[in-house]
């Protein structure tokens, strides 16, 4: 009674998506292992490190146009503009991740993450390419558009960073925040590919798109590297997701990638412009994340056709995501544990960013790749919270 | 010239970006990138110009001129429309604040006197201004076809938004001056007061102009409905909103920057759509927040802060952007014209409204300096004109941009000529303080030649206190405890210090023995200090020590009533030797404003009860106006125990608690060390050669050094700390001889018997660890070292330390985990941190311990000594973040600046904090 009214917080009171959970079981050598909180392994929880997935995807369905209609297509189109500047923030946040300093086994884990992901990913787009003939929902050129596509979604489970920067992390966690990381590059090359069917056009832009964003990375490391108030820092870094996003925006290129190019450079030079961006993007994140779900949910639209591909989506996903785990444990490096399939199999939120990234600059098909990774995480939310929950210790 | 560069390159990036994308044909692709590049450059922009001491919200207008698209076309026209994209949102956000700013306890303090001077200003500008442009009309070039009903409107909507005033920019002026006095709070009531009449007459005048240019066809009553349903709608929509918002502060809290964001989408849309005026909907729901909803309507000003600038200064770029300098070129001389006009009849208002209100007229003659300036609101009221009159709004618009920006650059310097004027700006810009302590900040005594000599306190405690009584002045009254201290005070018993640079004054207060004895060494710590430590340390309670601390608390107060005099002077107290300072000096000052800070912790309120005179010491600590204690937990249990034992009600809600006539507020404000001085220290080159000359002083010649630092006293967990070392040497013998742990323990109250008790028993164990654990040419397993160090060593000697141990079994807080953790700018060493000291609340990358688990305990220090390089360096860089934003500094003016915003809270309180927005 005594001791604990004396420290209530040294037990965590804000458990983001049981990461954190896991992370402190870990550390205790003698605690046996215990299962994650239901809502926790829903995808319902609300914290500083995560927003209930499911939940706010559900509600901006609800409330979307194929809903309730109180998110009219007038209002998604005045958020329109927010989206690729939360994609990109997400990027960003991917990118300081990576980079992070003093993280041991980061090349490995990157090994790891990639080949887990890339798997998830061509199972994937194989299943969807192979159950899904042209028809009058989709045209025949586009079918392998939306395959590799949602096969980049469907690839990804990595999330909101830890609400703790300094936290150290497992290495079955930051693998997983690191599964994004090839998926989102080759999405984007192809997302160039796009605009001329010219390898080498497409080359030329992504390449001068690249040099844009780390112009804005070094302007903002420029202002931001000496001590000025905080005011004119978060000026500052809101000015560079706004820059970074809009880049992407207006070539029509992927955000994420862009966010991602600018994180690793904020990462790399470090000091006082990383801390600053970094303590900003987690200020905004939260509520950008919230406004992209919702915005999401409300995209999504229904067919017989989506809803098959949503449970394609969900079955190969999870189906990669086990291989993926087994192999990754057999390779070489760092010792990844048993129950990494656990945490591999939640969504997470950077395939629905991914999504959206795509669904900006396409038409069409884009609305059935930005259905299915958002119904698709809903169903991977539930399978996995449905995994042997009682094993998710390390 | 970073910034130049900065902003060069974002140029370039823009421009390529068009360049390669080509234009922007539909759609919002080129929105972010305009917003983005917007913010970026009008904040260079806006900090460039005020260099040159201009404001920054010209800066911001210039820079959208000049990059869109009538100047450079960095911006386009597309995309200077995609920047209206903030607009809707801007202008109820700025109304929003514009109610944040209004207390309503405030203003009805002179609510008479100030409401007729208003009225009578704004009464006498608009008629004069009104019939200037009536006249005026076939040269203003707004539209010169309008006749009659329609000119009317026109002019009447034009006289109401030129009259309108900053309360902002007012504000941000006094602040940056330090101005403090009757002129400056006189201005600011009348502008926040002014300001929401005039947001009443513009919708009225909106609703004129609508009917006037056949925007509506209604007869009387229907008319006179919709102005009841637009202002009535508007304010009980606000008012609906401001209910609705300040409950999810309190029940939710969640997402509070976007929900702020929606409320003001919300109330933008919902206003236009339902005919409600926006503004004024905006201004009741911020009035609501701030005046029903005290402690919510600070969370929600924490949480604009965050968001709001940035949409602020795009709303002012994309003004800029929209500027049609034709038509400013065209209405320049005019502009300047109606800008003496205006000034002229403010200035006539404002004489006759003082002479009619009975105000004081020697700061009545330059209150009109105060209402030259111009912002936000109407920059938002010609932007609502604007879109809703195509035909002639913009022009009102451009005319209205250019009058802002004559008045952006001349209100500040006539507000600074007229406080100056008044005497506001010679006002000393902090009154003084009384800081009162058991403990001084300097002790005379003589040097081995005979000298006398001021030594210094080195606490953190004393050392912050005594840089903010350089600043600010005053008086510290303290007990005179050096042996020389009668030699240097004059008759007063007061000395200048700091020696080498006087700037306040030591008021010494000489206690003789043996009441010193009782009231010191009995009550203060042989009852109250293990009465509020959970130990196995019974209470002592005598009748005689209790008489003995009243009397030195009353004597106490005796001095600081002489110091204080007539003054408003603010008096903060140290700690629990002195919880009956302040109902003394209220038998002498009823209205003294006194803060103390309860350093100990709080009990719970069963175990306070055990205090025979418990009611007392809780209704002296209820004489002060401010309590503040470390932990929330302390301040939890403090309002327990007044509820209990004095049966009194506690507004929970404002943390206040009312007791007889008058309230006190209770905080808790955790406290922390001079950061910067011991980064200072670490940074010292001069510091190495310490270091090695503590090695050789302590002989440490072991490959892991651990260390802790204590004042000798039971409720540091020594001898806990004692057997887990031995634990750990038992179970890992290997680090025999490999392992040397320094304690510094500086005996204190050794006349006490359990102090003299704890001294003796860790000597022992000490001696008796060295002689199991010895390892012939091995270092010794403990070194003991009985005398204080100088900060300098300490900050050499944490640095040696590979952990540092505080095993504390009750603590208020430790500023021994802080000052280590400030040491390591390095970011290595590990940190063991008892769970039982309030440190631990906010050092959770420690490794926490519980002192009375040895073998955890034990578990720990294995951990801590074999804990890998990358992880020692993420804990402490995450601790030295934590204790980085929390120094003394802000400790102690959170304290003090909490203790006068119990005064001035009301209106400069809530305005000083919106300074840095051009509203």
């Amino acid at each position: 009674m005594m001791a604990d009214s004396f420290h209530p917080n040294v037990i965590a009171t804000d458990v983001p998506t049981g990461e954190i959970e896991i992370d402190r079981i870990g550390s205790t050598r003698s605690n046996p292992p215990r299962a994650l909180p239901w809502h926790v392994r829903f995808g319902l929880s609300w914290s500083t490190g995560a927003v209930p997935v499911v939940l706010i995807l559900l509600l901006g369905v609800a409330l979307g146009p194929e809903g309730l209609a109180i998110i009219t297509p007038g209002v998604l189109g005045v958020l329109d503009p927010v989206i690729p500047v939360t994609v990109a923030a997400l990027g960003i946040l991917a990118g300081l991740e990576f980079m992070r300093p003093a993280a041991p086994d980061r090349w490995p884990l990157l090994r790891n993450a990639s080949i887990e992901s890339l798997l998830t990913g061509v199972l994937v787009a194989l299943g969807v390419w192979l159950i899904m003939p042209a028809s009058a929902d989709f045209e025949a050129s586009r079918v392998w558009l939306i395959a590799v596509m949602t096969g980049v979604c469907a690839s990804m489970s990595a999330t909101l960073p830890d609400a703790d920067p300094d936290r150290l992390r497992p290495p079955a966690i930051r693998m997983r925040d690191f599964d994004g990381l090839l998926p989102s590059i080759a999405g984007a090359m192809v997302l160039a590919f796009l605009h001329s069917y010219s390898p080498v056009a497409s080359l030329g832009l992504t390449v001068q798109a690249a040099i844009l964003a780390l112009l804005i990375s070094a302007t903002a490391w420029l202002l931001l590297a000496d001590s000025i108030p905080s005011t004119e820092q978060r000026v500052f870094s809101i000015a560079a997701l706004l820059l970074v996003g809009g880049i992407a925006d207006y070539l029509s290129l992927s955000a994420l990638v862009g966010g991602l190019l600018a994180g690793l450079f904020w990462g790399y030079v470090g000091g006082a412009a990383r801390d600053c961006i970094e303590r900003d993007m987690r200020y905004l994140r939260h509520p950008l994340v919230v406004l992209m779900l919702l915005t999401a949910g409300a995209r999504t639209t229904f067919s017989t056709w989506i809803l098959i591909l949503a449970v394609a989506y969900v079955l190969l996903r999870v189906a990669g995501k086990l291989l993926g785990a087994w192999l990754t444990r057999q390779a070489p490096g760092v010792a990844i544990p048993e129950t990494v399939a656990a945490t591999l199999l939640p969504p997470g939120i950077f395939g629905i960013a991914f999504a959206l990234d795509v669904s900006s600059m396409m038409d069409g098909s884009a609305a059935a790749i930005l259905s299915a990774a958002v119904l698709g995480s809903i169903g991977s939310q539930l399978v996995a919270a449905l995994w042997r929950p009682a094993e998710t210790s390390e | 010239m970073k910034q130049a560069v900065a902003l060069l390159l974002a140029v370039v990036v823009v421009l390529w970006v068009r360049a390669i994308g080509g234009p922007v044909a539909s759609g919002t692709a080129g929105a972010a990138l305009a917003i983005g590049f917007t913010l970026l450059g009008a904040w260079i922009f806006g900090d460039l110009l005020r260099r040159f001491r201009l404001p920054r919200l010209s800066g911001y207008i210039l820079f959208g001129v000049l990059i869109g698209p009538s100047v450079g076309d960095v911006i386009t026209e597309t995309m200077a429309v995609q920047l209206h994209f903030v607009t809707g949102i801007a202008t109820t956000l700025i109304a929003l604040i514009a109610g944040l700013t209004l207390n309503l306890d405030r203003l009805s303090q002179q609510f008479r006197a100030i409401a007729r001077l208003t009225a009578i200003t704004l009464v006498v500008a608009m008629a004069g201004v009104g019939l200037v442009m009536w006249i005026a009309w076939p040269w203003l070039s707004i539209a010169p076809n309008a006749g009659g009903l329609e000119r009317l409107a026109i002019v009447t909507l034009l006289v109401v938004i030129t009259i309108s005033f900053s309360p902002t920019m007012t504000a941000a002026v006094t602040t940056e001056t330090g101005a403090r006095g009757r002129l400056s709070e006189t201005v600011l009531t009348v502008v926040v007061l002014a300001d929401l009449v005039i947001l009443v007459l513009f919708s009225l005048a909106m609703l004129f102009a609508r009917v006037a240019v056949g925007a509506t066809t209604s007869d009387g009553v229907s008319l006179l409905a919709r102005f009841t349903w637009e202002i009535g709608g508007a304010v009980a929509f606000g008012v609906f909103v401001g209910a609705m918002f300040a409950l999810y502060l309190r029940y939710v809290g969640r997402e509070v920057a976007l929900v702020v964001i929606a409320v003001c989408a919300l109330l933008s849309q919902v206003g236009s759509t339902q005919q409600f005026e926006p503004l004024l909907a905006a201004v009741a729901a911020g009035l609501v927040i701030e005046n029903l909803s005290l402690a919510q309507g600070d969370a929600l000003k924490t949480a604009v802060q965050g968001t709001a600038l940035p949409v602020l200064v795009i709303f002012f770029v994309a003004v800029g952007t929209s500027l049609r300098l034709d038509v400013l070129v065209e209405s320049g001389i005019i502009v300047i014209a109606l800008s003496a006009v205006r000034l002229f009849f403010i200035r006539l208002g404002v004489a006759v409204g003082v002479r009619s209100s009975g105000l004081d007229p020697s700061i009545g003659s330059y209150i009109w300096t105060g209402l030259v300036s111009q912002a936000g609101i109407t920059l938002g009221f010609a932007a609502l004109v604007a879109s809703e009159f195509a035909e002639w709004g913009p022009r009102i618009q451009a005319l209205l941009v250019a009058f802002i920006a004559i008045h952006e650059l001349l209100g500040p310097l006539l507000f600074r000529y007229g406080l100056f004027r008044s005497g506001d700006l010679n006002a000393p810009p902090r009154s003084p303080l009384v800081v009162v302590s058991n403990r001084e900040p300097y002790l005379h005594r003589q040097d081995e030649r005979g000298r006398i000599v001021a030594a210094p306190a080195t606490g953190g405690v004393a050392v912050a206190l005594d840089a903010l009584m350089r600043e600010r002045n005053g008086v510290w009254v303290a007990h005179g405890a050096g042996p020389a201290d009668r030699a240097v005070v004059d008759k007063f018993d007061r000395v200048l210090v700091p020696p080498e640079s006087p700037s306040y004054e030591l008021r010494r207060l000489w206690l003789e023995e043996p009441t010193f004895s009782a009231y010191y060494n009995g009550f203060a710590n042989e009852g109250l200090w293990p009465l509020c430590h959970l130990v196995d340390v019974r209470p002592q309670f005598r009748t005689e020590d209790w008489a003995a601390y009243r009397d030195i608390n009353r004597r106490f107060a005796m001095a600081v009533s002489e110091e204080v005099g007539t003054s408003n002077t603010p008096v903060f107290i140290q700690d629990y030797h002195l919880a009956l300072v302040a109902p003394a000096l209220r038998t002498r000052l009823p209205h003294a404003r006194t803060a103390l800070f309860w350093h100990i912790p709080w009990p719970y309120p069963d175990r306070f009860r055990i205090c025979p005179w418990a009611p007392e010491i809780l209704s002296g600590l209820l004489a002060n106006d401010l309590l503040a204690f470390q932990l929330e937990r302390d301040r939890r249990n403090f309002l327990l125990a007044v509820e209990e034992e004095l049966d009194v009600e506690v507004e929970h809600e404002l943390s206040r608690v009312r007791y007889g006539d008058r309230s006190t507020t209770v905080v808790s404000v955790p406290i922390g060390v001079d950061y910067d001085r011991i980064q200072a220290i670490a940074a010292e080159p001069s510091l190495a050669q310490e270091q090695a000359r503590l090695a050789k002083l302590f002989k440490l010649s072991a490959e892991i050094i651990g260390i802790g630092v204590d004042r000798l006293d039971y409720t540091k967990g020594i001898p806990e700390r004692l057997d887990a070392l031995d634990a750990l040497l038992s179970r890992r013998p290997a680090l025999r001889g490999k392992l040397t742990f320094v304690q510094i323990g500086v005996p204190s109250r050794s006349e006490i018997e359990s102090y003299a008790a704890i001294e003796a028993e860790i000597g022992k164990r000490i001696s008796a660890i060295n002689a199991r654990h010895r390892v012939p040419g091995g270092a010794p397993a403990v070194h003991y070292h009985t005398k204080p160090l100088t900060i300098t060593s300490l900050v050499a000697l944490y640095r040696l330390a590979d952990f540092c141990i505080v095993s504390s079994l009750h603590d208020g807080m430790n500023l021994v985990a802080k000052e280590f953790v400030s040491a390591r700018d390095d970011d290595d060493g590990v940190l063991v941190l008892s769970r039982l000291a309030g440190a631990a609340q906010e050092l959770r990358e420690a490794v926490i311990i519980n002192p009375y688990d040895v073998d955890g305990f034990a578990d720990a220090l294995l951990q801590a000594i074999d804990m890998p390089l990358d992880e020692r360096r993420a804990r402490m860089r995450a601790m030295r973040r934590i204790v980085a934003g929390r120094n003394v500094f802000g400790w102690a003016s959170d304290i003090l600046e909490g203790l006068e915003s119990l005064w001035t809270k009301p209106l400069h309180y809530s305005v000083r904090r919106w300074e840095d927005m051009p509203v």
